[in-house]
């Protein structure tokens, strides 16, 4: 087995050996699923949460209509029951009822509702919380009100429920687009964006720390007497990868399992049908592979620079902040023509990958240009790996933080050339 | 000094300086297949960076350094063992992982049944298990020493091998070190202790202020200084430049 293997195998190995490596890896699925439990023990109905509020059917409901606005005080109610709201003589005696619990909700319409518009809404909760919403009951009087009084044409116009049926053709060959197919391209570079700010988010500190590992245990001058440095780095750079893939893995498989119980017990509140495009999601996987490598190398480059973890982690968040730099510009990707700072941060090596995600999802990214992008990202990898096989040639054994960037990127001696 | 094909290692007009200040200057020797060489000086006077230098982990300003008639490399096919000044080991990780780790970097067949051996020779097999930072600072030093020697190198350069070592250890290393050389090791020994440098060594190389003050084997070093003893002779060079410190 050559050198590099065998720095890939000790890397992974003592990393999967490590119980940080599975806690950093398995908490967020292990939160997310905790989360599903719960919900799904508690018999959480989230789309039916969202839009019917609180359960009146089995509250007393009671209301003074001082306006004489409302045609009738009955109203079907989350369980498809008729309930009828009491009627009050006046506010008072309505609001001490709900003071001496003898009612649950009560609702006063003022004189002039027909000027403020107000509904006064008086409650005493038991145990629930004081967010829950308790002005369906009142929006289906005022609803039915005014249905009586307009038209049912008129009524769905002032109340926004025309229903919209949209059909969109292709600029290239006006067929009609399939809008599970669109979303679903915009899914993808979605999906590749998200994972990419999680490798980023999740590992930037472990890559840089790797890289120092050597320098901080004093093992530079024992290890370089066994392998060359570009076999080291290489290995070092691969076995990252092959690490934060993994990582990776652990927190997606469990989502993807996660998602489909949260579908079976109704807790998610949209239902995505998506249609997955192989060459497109080829594309981006390849993107975030590639763009994985390009920030493992920056930060191999970081590591090799500084002498200890803690320098390491200063030069990292300047990379973290050129690898994030599109989202501080996200609206100059909202445009259906990019404009040039958006070429310029799709074509920066740091920015390209998140830059290039982002326009994947406005759909402004035309395939030659990806795979342009792809080019730039893997060239600009590949010379930061070289420039971190460099860099730890000359700064393997510096005693200091400092670093003398005029021997740095001298003339290497040939011993270091591969 | 003059070089014949027998000299494995070869340091000509070497000289390097750092931040402007030079360190050493227009330094030559050669070391003969298979002996042991003592290269001596106070604190801060240019060894280790000289080995860093033959081993190519410092550029030279100047000059040539080479092993077995070429700059070192790794992969070469002359074996070196360094055990450095500055000690290190993957502390969180086992002895045992750490020395097969290293074992298969060098190329050595079964690794794990040769570390097992050192470790019982060395009287440590017990910690095979245990985590490096768990370990005392001699049996580090053992360990660092096992991974030195565990390819059999040609060349095997100990920059003070036996500091911090109790009597025993410092015994049990010697034989070590003497085992090796009958097996035809090349040794390049660097000490303050000048009784290990009169038990082993067949030449020396007294370096002062980077430049050689006085080489060749024992007896004719002594015979430049009237024949004292080498602690003397060392006294005598470097007596007036205490307290420098390593480069």
């Amino acid at each position: 087995m050559s050198k590099t293997l065998q720095v890939i195998r000790f890397e992974v190995v003592r990393s999967l050996k490590k119980p940080s490596f599975w806690l950093a890896a398995l908490l967020v699925p292990i939160m997310l699923g905790f989360y599903i439990f719960i919900a799904a023990m508690a018999g959480y109905d989230a789309g039916e949460s969202l839009e019917a509020g609180i359960d009146t059917s089995n509250m007393t409901l009671g209301i003074y209509d001082e306006a004489k606005c409302l045609a009738i005080k009955t109203f079907i109610n989350s369980k498809e029951e008729k309930q009828e709201l009491k009627d009050y003589p006046d506010k008072q005696s309505g609001i001490n009822d709900v003071q001496n619990k003898k009612l649950d909700v009560f609702y006063y319409l003022p004189k002039n509702f027909d000027k403020e518009h107000k509904v006064e809404i008086y409650i005493k909760p038991k145990s629930a919380s004081v967010l829950d919403d308790y002005t369906n009951p009142i929006r289906s009087l005022l609803s039915a009100t005014a249905l009586s009084e307009v038209s049912e044409l008129n009524f769905a116009i002032i109340t926004g429920a025309v229903n919209f049926e949209t059909t969109t053709y292709s600029a290239e060959d006006n067929h009609e687009v399939d809008m599970n197919e669109a979303v679903s391209q915009i899914a993808i570079p979605a999906i590749g964006l998200a994972l990419f700010y999680i490798l980023i988010v999740v590992l930037g500190n472990r890559l840089t720390a790797a890289m120092v590992e050597e320098k901080e245990n004093r093992i530079s001058e024992l290890i370089l007497t066994s392998i060359k440095p570009v076999n080291l780095i290489v290995g070092k750079i691969i076995s990252l990868m092959i690490l934060g893939i993994i990582q990776l893995a652990v927190l997606i498989i469990p989502l993807i399992i996660a998602y489909f119980v949260a579908r079976n017990y109704n807790a998610v509140p949209f239902n995505l049908t998506l249609k997955f495009d192989g060459v497109l999601i080829a594309e981006y996987a390849s993107l975030l592979l590639f763009s994985y490598f390009l920030f493992t190398s920056l930060c191999v480059v970081i590591g090799t620079m500084a002498s200890s973890a803690k320098d390491a982690n200063s030069f990292m968040s300047v990379i973290i902040i050129l690898t994030i730099l599109p989202i501080f510009f996200i609206s100059s990707f909202t445009n259906h023509e990019p404009q040039a700072f958006t070429y310029f941060l799709s074509y920066f090596p740091p920015s390209a990958p998140l830059a290039l995600m982002l326009r994947g999802v406005f759909n402004t990214l035309p395939t030659w240009e990806l795979l342009l992008g792809l080019v730039d990202i893997i060239i600009f990898g590949i010379l930061s790996s070289r420039l971190a096989t460099y860099i730890f040639c000359r700064n393997a054994i510096a005693a200091g933080p400092k670093i003398d960037f005029r021997k740095l990127f001298g003339s290497p001696r040939n011993t270091w050339k591969k | 000094m003059p070089t014949t094909t027998k000299n494995i290692i070869e340091v000509k007009k070497f000289s390097i300086s750092f931040g402007g200040k030079t360190v050493i200057k227009d330094l030559s020797f050669s070391v003969e297949q298979g002996e042991t060489f003592g290269l001596l000086g106070s604190n801060g006077c240019g060894k280790t960076t000289t080995i860093r230098a033959l081993l190519g982990l410092y550029r030279p300003d100047h000059g040539k350094l080479t092993i077995g008639g070429k700059p070192f490399d790794p992969n070469g096919t002359i074996k070196v063992g360094y055990l450095p000044e500055e000690r290190g080991l993957y502390k969180k990780e086992n002895v045992i992982d750490t020395m097969v780790y290293f074992g298969r970097l060098k190329g050595i067949e079964k690794p794990h049944e040769w570390s097992i051996n050192y470790l019982k020779r060395v009287g440590i097999e017990k910690f095979a298990k245990t985590k490096v930072e768990k370990l005392s600072q001699g049996m580090q030093q053992k360990v660092q020493l096992g991974i030195t020697i565990m390819n059999e190198p040609d060349v095997l350069i100990l920059d003070e091998p036996t500091k911090g070592f109790d009597p025993v250890n410092r015994r049990l290393l010697m034989e070590i070190i003497e085992e090796l050389h009958r097996k035809g090791s090349t040794i390049i020994l660097i000490t303050h202790y000048m009784d290990e440098v009169e038990k082993l060594c067949d030449h020396i190389l007294l370096l002062k202020d980077g430049v050689a003050r006085a080489s060749g084997s024992i007896e004719d070093v002594r015979r430049q200084f009237h024949n004292s003893s080498l602690d003397q002779i060392f006294v005598d060079i470097y007596g007036e430049q205490e307290g420098t410190q390593n480069v």
